[in-house]
């Protein structure tokens, strides 16, 4: 559900940024979301398809990057990436872990004309 | 088609912005009208039912005269919760977020409306009660200085598993219900360690809110936390 506000505010963002460019269509919005995040592609595409309806962003494709979850392991300094959200370094079990990647939610770039 | 491939006639405008941008801005903005006016807040959050409205009649009867506390009350919909929480006369303020599109969390700008009608002056903590929901909150700073969750021990011992970022951005875990847990302590022991999977800083506090039982440390943490006036999220 809150795929629906997330959606309205890159939908915000992204006419904000094409007005500026004196452009009127957006075809692709390509977007960086990490795994260790509150948002879901599928529901998140879904969403934005009918919160651009009537907006420059109408029609447009999302494409999404997803980022994956990596840390380095302040006992054993090796640096990892673990599908599910274990916060426990796979190589010495240590939980001092310092997040690398995987929390982004971010608008890369625009298309539009 | 290759998404990545460029459509003839397009202009590719390079952004790099946090899309929440709007929404941690106003946070910010939220966080330092409430430090300005020496106010912590507390983001509380959990699923519905595991006994938020409780934990919160609980912590301003222990908390009694050592801290003056107001109440932001999120709801989809009714007045139920602030209803509960008048009878103990500290001031309310009720978000209804129907009116804001139903959203299932509660946002920085509707923070920014209830903070109007909150009187900081007069007050030294700030108590968020928001959307029961343990997935959406979690995205959205409110301007508050701690993220506190409420599990009811009833409800399974495996959310922390489930929901890892929820528990990843908090400060505190109050496991409540522990009264009517037949085997409560094993399952303290177990929801704490699966919570520290995702956030071993995570302090975890069994509390009932119905017998009172446990709530003074809970209430020992919030005041020393509120007193280091570091502002946290």
């Amino acid at each position: 559900m809150h795929e629906a506000s997330i959606a309205r505010a890159i939908i915000g963002s992204v006419c904000k940024v094409v007005a500026q460019s004196g452009l009127t269509r957006v075809s692709k919005v390509h977007l960086r979301v990490g795994k260790f995040t509150a948002v879901v592609p599928e529901a998140l595409s879904f969403a934005f398809r009918y919160a651009a309806e009537g907006t420059p962003c109408e029609n447009a494709a999302l494409v999404i990057e997803e980022i994956p979850i990596t840390f380095r392991c302040e006992d054993c300094q090796r640096d990892s990436s673990i599908e599910e959200a274990n916060l426990v370094c796979p190589k010495c079990n240590s939980q001092r872990l310092r997040l690398l990647s995987g929390r982004e939610l971010l608008i890369e770039s625009v298309e539009a004309e | 088609m290759n998404p990545w491939k460029r459509s003839e006639g397009d202009m590719e405008i390079r952004v790099v912005e946090r899309i929440l941008a709007a929404n941690e801005s106003q946070a910010k903005e939220n966080r330092e009208l409430l430090s300005s006016h020496g106010v912590f807040a507390v983001n509380l959050m959990g699923t519905p039912g595991a006994g938020k409205t409780a934990i919160l009649e609980a912590t301003l009867k222990v908390l009694g005269g050592r801290g003056r506390a107001a109440v932001v009350e999120g709801d989809v919909a009714t007045t139920f919760d602030s209803e509960r929480l008048a009878r103990l006369g500290v001031p309310i303020v009720q978000i209804n977020t129907d009116r804001f599109g139903g959203e299932c969390h509660l946002e920085a700008n509707m923070i920014e409306s209830a903070l109007a009608e909150v009187p900081l002056s007069s007050i030294d903590l700030l108590f968020v009660e928001n959307i029961g929901n343990l997935i959406c909150p979690a995205e959205f700073d409110l301007g508050q200085h701690a993220n506190v969750i409420v599990l009811d021990i009833m409800g399974g011992t495996d959310k922390p598993l489930k929901y890892p970022l929820m528990f990843h951005v908090s400060q505190a875990l109050l496991i409540n219900k522990i009264d009517v847990a037949d085997n409560a302590s094993a399952d303290v022991g177990t929801v704490t360690e699966n919570a520290h999977r995702a956030n071993p800083s995570l302090a975890c506090f069994p509390v009932s809110a119905k017998t009172g039982e446990g709530v003074e440390a809970w209430v020992e943490w919030l005041l020393q936390s509120a007193g280091s006036g570091v502002a946290r999220r």
